[in-house]
């Protein structure tokens, strides 16, 4: 029994020194758009080995062999590429592909998807320390950190008014076939909404929600912001029986953003929240000397 | 009288061809399978693994490549395809009809239900469970809903002994309407990321399977291909018709029942596994029936032969046309044998 034990504590002195002084990945196979960026952010981009097709940011990055959707990534597909990391967000599937994978030897992590903003940095600290940039990695932190204090800031110097009665955000997906799809509660969208001090308007269903028109009236947003959508974004969404009552459009707050921008949880989001809080609150309070430092893509806004 | 004689002859011909062809098509498919892929294997690497005795300390990327990934789905493949070359066959000998296929004994629905259910529901619901078995969750899943809808449509059909053809096309369709049903009650408060994998699992994937996930359906599968290729003699008799088969003295409503339960074991297992992989259960045993002829002595093992190279040949392609990436098989079989069997047609009649 203690030869046992004492080969078991072994082992685990093995694995925990295996992992903490285990070399840097050179080789990387990456399912995750926010993880592709991370990487892309911390300069690393010369390790990855191929992505898959929801990394569309930035550019760039397009130009990798293309793994195929996260949820049905290849096996060999995967091999061929020799890579010594597959690093993916949780719903990189299929399960039992990544099991495989694993079994040939590939080291595979994969990275919890709470879409928050610590869930943002927890992600951030631990690719820089997979990539061994710990360094690169702190100083990413630090600049998301503006953005994050800038929003706190914002948030606190709105007016009293705003803060006992919250506007009504309602955030679409799509319009496409005159059927909203709306977020719910448990959503990426409802995370940001909140984070830039707005309250859902559909926060009382769960995930994403396709609208009926009555729904919709009944809901009466503030405002009305639509993911990924072209110029006329107010005739768009004038057009459907859903909203033209509504006191969104009434007022005309009605807004478009780009999606992987603002629900991608990669480096850009806290920005693309503050920018958001800006659509939302007519006067968002920023702090003297912010500035937005990163663009988004506009060519993702087109219709899609 | 004379031309007669001579398609007689030119068939028989062409039946005594026909297992060793597809036989060597196969043995070229399986090795086809196992050389192409998006890893290029070493041969110095797997002789040695072979010539140590697979001895693991001996063991590289491409002998794992080799004997954990290619092989299990290699031999996946070649049993799938086979299950549902001759269980076409046999479906198409039962109905009487060319159009029929294994969804009609609600199979496909079926194993889609029980898909979807271990899928949206899964976690909410027994998350114990789904723990516990993991892998093995969609899988049994299916092959529940699988027997219990093939199972549902029996008993419906099956009253006072009569097993008769009309009443189980007739449940079969019903009992298949009320599942499709379910199956979009469950779709719609299903999340954006189960509908993905909903949509993925429909078009069918041979791969990421291991050893011991494709070991049970090769025993089921290759129980029901045996019992099956023993009732080819009854089913030529049965094509003349109910009463002159059971005048004939074959015991008609047992053999319906044999083809159903063993149809029912050999394409749930498969589905389950595999997800619904269209148009092979139906294009190989009409294209084998234009070549050969409708004798289930050769049908049934030329169509297992056939669909067995067929999927194994379509599945070389899924994995290698868009790498890293890969195509769903169910894809490829229809876009692929949809023209071909088309191309046959038009040649078979344009001849007469």
């Amino acid at each position: 029994m203690i030869m046992y034990r004492l080969f078991f504590l072994t082992c685990i002195v093995f694995l925990a020194n295996s992992v903490t002084y285990a070399a840097p990945s050179e080789r990387i196979a990456v399912a995750g758009g926010s993880i592709t960026e991370i990487i892309y952010r911390l300069g690393e981009q010369h390790r990855i080995v191929g992505v898959d097709s929801t990394s569309q940011f930035p550019e760039d990055a397009k130009k990798f062999p293309l793994l195929g959707y996260v949820r049905n990534v290849s096996v060999e597909g995967v091999l061929s590429l020799n890579p010594d990391l597959l690093l993916g967000e949780d719903d990189t599937g299929p399960t039992k592909a990544l099991k495989q994978i694993a079994a040939v030897g590939v080291k595979t992590i994969i990275i919890k998807k709470d879409n928050s903003i610590p869930a943002l940095q927890e992600k951030i600290t631990q690719i820089a320390e997979l990539l061994g940039v710990e360094g690169k990695g702190k100083s990413l932190l630090d600049e998301m950190q503006i953005d994050i204090d800038a929003l706190s800031y914002a948030k606190q110097h709105l007016s009293d008014s705003v803060k006992r009665t919250p506007p009504k955000v309602l955030f679409l997906l799509t319009l496409k076939n005159g059927a909203p799809i709306a977020a719910g509660n448990t959503t990426s969208a409802h995370t940001v909404i909140e984070e830039a001090g707005a309250i859902n308007a559909l926060a009382q269903y769960k995930g994403w929600e396709k609208l009926s028109p009555e729904s919709a009236l009944k809901l009466d947003p503030d405002v009305i912001i639509v993911m990924n959508r072209g110029q006329d974004i107010f005739e768009q969404v004038n057009a459907l029986p859903h909203f033209k009552y509504t006191t969104a459009v009434k007022n005309k707050a009605v807004y478009t953003i780009d999606g992987s921008y603002l629900l991608g949880f990669g480096p850009r989001t806290p920005q693309a929240i503050v920018e958001l809080g800006t659509m939302i609150h007519k006067d968002f309070p920023l702090p003297a000397g912010y500035k937005f430092r990163y663009q988004h893509d506009v060519a993702s806004m087109a219709e899609h | 009288m004379l031309e007669t004689l001579t398609l007689n002859r030119q068939r028989s011909k062409r039946q005594s061809m026909a297992i060793p062809v597809t036989l060597g098509l196969l043995f070229f498919a399986a090795l086809l399978a196992m050389v192409v892929g998006a890893v290029s294997l070493s041969i110095n690497d797997i002789s040695s693994y072979i010539s140590h005795g697979f001895s693991a300390s001996h063991s590289s990327l491409s002998t794992r490549v080799l004997f954990e990934i290619r092989l299990p789905r290699t031999i996946l493949s070649i049993a799938v395809g086979a299950a549902l070359g001759i269980c076409g066959a046999a479906m198409q000998a039962l109905f009487r009809n060319p159009l029929a296929d294994p969804g009609l004994i609600g199979v496909a629905g079926g194993g889609a239900l029980g898909a979807v259910t271990v899928i949206v529901l899964g976690n909410s619901i027994f998350p114990q469970t789904m723990d516990v078995i993991g892998l093995y969750a969609l899988p049994i899943g299916a092959m529940i809903g699988c027997l219990g809808v093939c199972s549902i449509i029996y008993k419906l059909s099956n009253r006072q002994g009569q097993f008769t053809i009309i009443t189980l096309l007739l449940a079969g369709i019903a009992v298949n309407a009320i599942v499709g049903s379910l199956i979009g009650i469950l779709t719609l408060v299903s999340s954006d990321s189960e509908l993905r994998e909903l949509t993925f699992w429909t078009m069918g994937n041979l791969g990421g399977n291991s050893w011991s996930l494709i070991f049970p359906v090769l025993i089921l599968i290759s129980i029901s291909l045996v019992g099956l290729s023993r009732l080819a003699k009854p089913l030529n008799l049965y094509l003349l018709g109910e009463a002159q088969a059971q005048h004939l003295g074959i015991e008609v409503s047992k053999l319906k029942k044999h083809v159903f339960i063993y149809t029912a074991m050999a394409v749930g297992a498969a589905v389950s596994i595999s997800g619904m992989i269209g148009f092979v259960g139906f294009v190989v045993p009409h294209l084998v029936r234009i070549l050969i002829g409708p004798d289930h002595r050769f049908l049934f093992p030329v169509s297992m032969l056939l669909g067995a190279s067929f999927l194994t040949i379509t599945d070389v392609i899924a994995r290698i046309i868009i790498i890293p990436a890969e195509l769903p098989i169910g894809l490829v079989t229809s876009a692929l044998g949809g023209p071909f069997f088309l191309f046959v047609l038009y040649k078979q009649t344009s001849r007469h």
